[in-house]
């Protein structure tokens, strides 16, 4: 059985690199990177579960990091948009305007990752369900849906789906 | 974030859970004597996220110990009763047969409701599932938090209600100072020991359920309504399934706790087999078993029976 109490060195992996930090075993995630690691890219809007702007990804999987405990991520693989390096999502939400003052943008990004992967086709449905998670108080959502379309097209080219655009008759 | 410090303890089986939950237990009852603020209880952990809105909006809520239960196998089996449970005991005095059958699907305590909604083995449940919170949140949100928290909805229980389900916990043993069992495995009805909340005693972990296969694969019927869109709460969430008797269902968000009862049970069968008059007034009788709905900021209690009603109707046109 794993025991954990008061202050500790916390080891995990993130974005591919091992770091450690000191932590106690009430702290979340979010805090952790934030506050420790200096991984200021997942944003605390809410820390309640409800905005979706803290998400990162814990073994691919999004997860809000205002809603995990630090201490529970002890081994685990965690992405945050800081690990992601000219990503197609990052590209299409640039070129799509998917994003205005940029606030839920980390959180927007790193949800969409893990859905174009589990959804490489055009999926409204899933679209609906996975990215309802996240608010955007700035787009209307509208440039966030041409990113992920742009996003998708990308990726299916690369991976020799379909033609790029340009390369299209 | 939880105010104050925590210890954190993440056993690898049921009994290491039971047992560590008892210790700390101990412990703090110990602390608590000492201290103006009284005993921090222990929590079983495992999507957490009621323990950490709950902890950071109130001072009151203390937490001494948590008891990640993630790495417990039989809290994150899905599909097979895992061998461990075939020799849980009835709890109490409440023995029963299984009520289809033995052929069945177990569903892990721990599981994330995200899992639940992907999943093909219980199609009702994977409805009631994806109208939890949101996408990103049912990743974290157990199927045993759901069931057995404090917010009025709890939409995962509704299937397993209407299932007929049958619920596996460790308890701590009679007497493990003496040399005895450490731990009891138990398993009960849902709805017997569930009354507008499921009673768990203090230290039981709640395993998983089971569901019987005659239920999994029953025609059913979902219903669900919120004010907003599909992440809001619900005005009204109604689960059915068709039985040998006529149908089974359950109703979330129209009370303060989820419901269900054999009246309401028997006149949504009667309704299945009958026309015009006889049909509607048996439909009325299945909405009036449940009581009254609430009012509140959402909707108002003739606005919730209305929707009760139509939903009703949908739901006795599928099954029929
Ligand atoms: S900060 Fe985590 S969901 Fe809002
Ligand atoms: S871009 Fe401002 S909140 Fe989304």
């Amino acid at each position: 059985m794993t025991e954990r109490k008061g202050p500790y060195e916390l080891r995990l992996r993130v974005n591919g690199e091992e770091r450690a930090a000191l932590t106690r075993p009430a702290e979340t995630l979010l805090r952790l990177l934030r506050e420790r690691l200096g991984l200021t890219g997942p944003k605390c809007g809410c820390e309640n579960g409800d905005c979706g702007a803290c998400t990162v990804l814990i073994d691919g999987v999004p997860t809000k990091s205002c809603m995990v405990l630090a201490v529970e991520c002890e081994g685990r693989e965690l992405t945050t948009i800081e690990g992601l390096r000219d990503h197609p999502v990052q590209r299409a939400f640039s070129a799509e305007n998917g994003f205005q003052c940029g606030f839920c943008t980390p959180g927007m990004i790193m949800n969409a990752v893990a859905l174009v992967r589990a959804h490489p086709e055009p999926n409204e449905e899933a679209d609906r369900n996975w990215m309802g998670s996240n608010l955007c108080r700035c787009t209307g959502y509208e440039g966030i849906r041409r990113a992920l379309a742009a996003a998708r097209a990308e990726l299916a080219a690369r991976a020799g789906l379909m033609p790029r655009a340009k390369e299209r008759p | 974030m939880i105010p104050g410090d925590v210890v954190y303890l993440k056993p690898e089986s049921a009994e290491e859970a039971v047992e560590a939950w008892s210790l700390a237990n101990a412990a703090s009852a110990a602390a608590g004597a000492a201290s103006a603020r009284g005993a921090a209880s222990p929590r079983y952990l495992a999507g957490g996220t009621e323990i950490l809105t709950t902890a950071r909006r109130s001072a009151a809520y203390a937490v001494g110990a948590l008891v990640d239960v993630k790495a417990v196998p039989e809290a994150k089996a899905a599909g097979a009763l895992p061998d461990s449970l075939a020799g849980a005991a009835w709890l109490g005095e409440a023995a029963g047969g299984a009520p289809y059958g033995a052929d069945g699907l177990y569903f892990g305590a721990a599981l994330p409701l995200a899992e639940l909604e992907d999943g093909p083995l219980f199609p009702l449940l994977s409805n009631a599932a994806r109208g939890v919170a949101d996408r990103t949140t049912r990743n974290r949100l157990s199927l045993g938090g759901n069931v057995a928290g404090q917010l009025p909805y709890r939409e995962a229980v509704l299937p397993l209600l209407a299932a007929g389900a049958l619920g596996y916990s460790a308890l701590p043993g009679d007497a493990p100072a003496a040399g005895g069992a450490k731990l009891r495995l138990v398993r009960w009805g849902l709805r017997s020991r569930f009354d507008k909340r499921l009673a768990l005693l203090p230290g039981e972990l709640l395993l998983g359920f089971w569901v019987p296969k005659a239920a999994t694969e029953a025609r059913a019927a979902y219903v669900r309504k919120t004010r907003t869109g599909p992440i809001d709460y619900p005005l009204i969430t109604l689960c059915a399934l068709r039985t040998r008797s006529g149908a089974a269902w359950a109703l979330g968000g129209a009370f303060p706790y989820p419901a269900r009862s054999d009246e309401a049970d028997g006149a949504l069968s009667e309704a299945l087999s009958a026309s015009g008059d006889a049909r509607a007034g048996a439909l009325g009788r299945a909405a009036a078993a449940l009581g009254e709905p609430r009012s509140d900021q959402r909707a108002g209690a003739e606005y919730r029976a209305a929707l009760i009603a139509l939903a009703l109707e949908t739901v006795a046109e599928e099954l029929a």
